[in-house]
């Protein structure tokens, strides 16, 4: 595939959002 | 022109300082463009954040043997493995902008996830790092034991609504993408299934072993044509795809950001390329 770094910041943002509600409503802790 | 520059930058006035700011400016431009004319001019050094023969390493590895050639010189890939990739991310979030050492790693993933499972840690990943380009894929797919009762998704769901915490699902460890892909099911649908480490599944999924239910991103998957996605099984959307992209340390100059950008875009267009990395992926 090919794309641009905008996209890959737009996913990064995204996620980091994403992960954090479901890692704290999990209680997932890996330290 | 002296007096453009000089308003351009917020000075109210010409001024001896405003022209030499406009000088340096115009220096610091020419050698810009002349570092991304040698670059690089020594090998490149790439930070994989999972250890080698995983799929993160094989694609990388495909991808940087072309792209050496397109440069004209070595890439040295190095694996950092450990604490679900944020060690490697540490790694090339602390070197210097000096276009030589370069992060593979997954935005959709343990990049994303690293802020929240390693708090303490404090990296800033949207600004230590500077996205380069995306090169590639792979997705995930939902499978059971080839003897489990439930034949859809939607059957998995009513089975588990049932037996809170009772049915287990697998990964490769905690923290790791197949464990919160699984806690992320668990949300959209309203499940408790329980996680335990498992092993790579697609061997067992062609040799009968397991059944998929479903493939977990947008789109079925190469290997899995008659798996349905969640989202036609119906169970909302839920894409776990991931991604593999490359990364820069925050600040590296945007002309090198360029280059590396169109090397990538190049080698993706090579059909050798193209061929290996669309062999399906065993974990």
């Amino acid at each position: 595939m090919t794309g641009s770094a905008e996209l890959v910041s737009e996913i990064l943002k995204a996620r980091i959002d994403q992960w954090a509600g479901v890692i704290n409503a999990a209680g997932i802790s890996a330290e | 022109m002296g007096d453009k520059i000089g308003n351009r930058r917020g000075c109210r006035e010409p001024s001896v300082r405003c022209a030499a700011a406009a000088a340096i400016a115009a220096v610091l431009a020419l050698v810009g463009a002349a570092r991304a004319d040698d670059y690089p001019s020594r090998s490149v050094h790439v930070i994989i954040p999972f250890g080698p023969g995983g799929v993160t390493d094989i694609v990388s590895r495909v991808l940087f043997d072309a792209m050496a050639k397109v440069l004209g010189q070595a890439i040295v890939i190095e694996n950092r493995a450990g604490a679900s990739g944020t060690i490697a991310t540490e790694f090339v979030a602390d070197a210097p902008p000096d276009r030589y050492t370069l992060l593979v790693d997954d935005p959709s993933g343990p990049l994303a996830t690293g802020v929240s499972l390693y708090a303490s840690r404090r990296i800033d990943q949207l600004t230590r790092l500077e996205p380069i380009a995306p090169f590639g894929t792979t997705g995930a797919v939902l499978v059971v034991a080839a003897n489990f009762p439930a034949q859809t998704l939607a059957d998995f769901v009513a089975l588990a609504k049932q037996k809170p915490g009772e049915l287990l699902y697998g990964s490769t460890g905690i923290g790791t993408p197949g464990h919160l892909n699984g806690a992320l099911l668990d949300r959209i649908v309203g499940i408790d299934a329980r996680h335990v480490p498992l092993a790579a599944v697609l061997p067992y999924i062609q040799s009968g072993q397991l059944r998929a239910l479903a493939a977990a991103g947008e789109h079925r998957l190469r290997e899995l044509p008659n798996v349905p996605t969640v989202k036609e099984s119906g169970c909302g959307n839920y894409d776990v795809s991931s991604m593999y992209a490359l990364f820069a340390p925050g600040g590296t100059a945007s002309d090198i950001v360029g280059v590396l950008k169109r090397a990538t875009d190049q080698v993706l267009n090579d059909e050798d390329v193209a061929s290996v990395s669309a062999k399906p992926a065993s974990n």
